[in-house]
C-alpha cells in the first residue's frame, strides 16, 4: 500500500510539473503588438466603397423593375417645353423638332447608339425614355467586380443590410401607427 | 398592475440590458486566455518558442474569425485551435525537443538539484506518456493544464465529457502500472 501511495504521489507531482509552465514575461503585450501589426481586416473601409455601390445596384434594380413596358416611338411624340404654352397645332407647319433625336421609323436596334441632336438645349428636359445609361453601367460594373473579388464580404453586407431594414421597420412601424 | 404591463416592462429591461452588454474584443481574449492557450500548446510542443508561435497563430486566427460575441466558451474554443496547431507543429519537430534546463527554473530560489530532479521526473513522465495509446495520451496531456476542466477537454478533443473522465482513469491506471514496473527495475 505504501508503495502505491508513493507511486500516486510521484505521478501526481510529475503531472503537476508537466503542465505547470508559464510563458516568458510580456506574452500578452507581444501578442497584441503582433495582432495590431496585422493588416487592418475590419470592414470599415469596405463601407465607404461597397455601401454606395450596393445602394446604386439596388437603385438600378428598382429602375429596371419599374421601367414602363410599352415602347414609345419618340419620333412620333409631340415635344413638350416646360414653361412655354403649347403652340396651336398647324397643319401646314412642321412640328418643331430641333431637340428631338432623329430616329428611323422602325424601332431602334437595341444595340445601336443613340445620337444626340447637337441643337438640343440644356434647359429643355430630357425625355424619361432616354435616361442616360453610362453612369448606371459603370456602377453596375464596379459592383459586379466587387462581388466577384469579395463574395464573402458582399454576402455579409447584403445580409446586414437586410437585418438593418428589418430592425428599422420594427422601429418605424409604431411611428406610422401613431400617425 | 396587470401582468401584461409587467411582462412588457420586463422585456424592455431585458432588451436594455442586452443592448448594453459589452461586446468581446480580441484584446480581452488575449488578456484572459493567453496563458492558458500557451500551456495547451506547450503541453504538446514542449518548448517555449514553438508554443509562443502557436499562441500567436491561434489569436491571429481568432481575430480573422471576426464574430467573437457568439462564442460560448472562448477558452475552450481558443484551446481547440491551439491544440490543432500544436499537433501539426509537434509532428514537424524532429525527435523530442529538450529545453535547456534553465527554462525549467521557475524562480531564482530553485536550486540546480531541484531543477535536475524535476527534469528527470518530466522526462520520465514523457517517456511513459509516449507508451500510452494516443486517445489516452491526449486527455492526460490536456488534463495537466490547470485551467482545463473535463468539459473544456471534451470540447477541444470533440468527445463527450464522460469519455474524458473514463479515459483519464484508464490512463492513470496504465501510468501507475508502468511507473511501478520502472521502479521495480531500479
Amino acid at each position: 500500500m505504501a508503495e502505491q501511495d508513493k507511486i500516486d504521489k510521484l505521478l501526481d507531482r510529475a503531472l503537476g510539473e508537466y503542465g505547470a509552465t508559464s510563458a516568458r514575461a510580456g506574452l500578452e503585450g507581444r501578442l497584441l503588438a503582433r495582432l495590431e501589426a496585422e493588416p487592418d481586416r475590419n470592414r470599415s473601409w469596405l463601407w465607404w466603397i461597397v455601401v454606395p455601390a450596393m445602394a446604386a445596384l439596388a437603385v438600378i434594380a428598382v429602375l429596371v423593375a419599374w421601367r414602363p413596358q410599352s415602347k414609345v416611338n419618340i419620333a412620333n411624340v409631340t415635344p413638350v417645353r416646360v414653361g412655354v404654352p403649347p403652340a396651336p397645332p398647324s397643319t401646314t407647319e412642321a412640328p418643331r423638332r430641333d431637340w428631338v433625336v432623329k430616329q428611323p421609323s422602325r424601332p431602334p436596334h437595341p444595340k445601336a447608339p443613340v445620337k444626340a441632336n447637337p441643337k438640343r438645349r440644356d434647359s429643355e428636359p430630357r425625355l424619361a425614355t432616354f435616361p442616360s445609361q453610362d453612369s448606371n453601367d459603370q456602377l453596375v460594373r464596379l459592383a459586379m467586380q466587387f462581388v466577384k473579388a469579395h463574395p464573402d464580404e458582399a454576402t455579409e453586407i447584403v445580409r446586414e443590410q437586410k437585418e438593418f431594414r428589418e430592425v428599422a421597420a420594427q422601429f418605424t412601424a409604431p411611428l406610422k401607427e401613431e400617425e | 398592475m396587470s401582468w401584461a404591463g409587467a411582462a412588457l416592462r420586463e422585456s424592455a429591461i431585458v432588451e436594455e440590458t442586452e443592448s448594453k452588454a459589452p461586446s468581446v474584443t480580441i484584446e480581452e481574449l488575449v488578456r484572459l486566455h493567453a496563458q492558458t492557450v500557451f500551456r495547451v500548446a506547450y503541453s504538446l510542443v514542449r518548448n517555449h518558442a514553438d508554443a509562443e508561435d502557436v499562441v500567436q497563430e491561434t489569436f491571429l486566427r481568432a481575430m480573422k474569425h471576426g464574430r467573437l460575441d457568439g462564442i460560448e466558451n472562448p477558452k475552450a474554443w481558443l484551446s481547440k485551435i491551439a491544440w490543432r496547431l500544436a499537433l501539426d507543429r509537434a509532428k514537424r519537430i524532429p525527435g523530442e525537443p529538450l529545453e535547456p534546463m534553465l527554462e525549467t527554473l521557475r524562480s531564482a530560489d530553485d536550486s540546480l538539484e531541484d531543477a535536475l530532479e524535476e527534469q528527470q521526473r518530466s522526462e520520465l513522465l514523457r517517456s511513459l506518456l509516449q507508451t500510452l495509446p494516443s486517445d489516452l495520451r491526449e486527455v492526460t496531456v490536456l488534463s495537466t493544464v490547470e485551467e482545463m476542466t473535463s468539459g473544456d477537454i471534451a470540447t477541444v478533443l470533440g468527445i463527450p465529457e464522460g469519455s474524458v473522465r473514463t479515459r483519464l482513469m484508464r490512463a492513470r491506471q496504465m501510468l501507475k502500472q508502468k511507473l511501478a514496473a520502472k521502479l521495480e527495475k531500479k
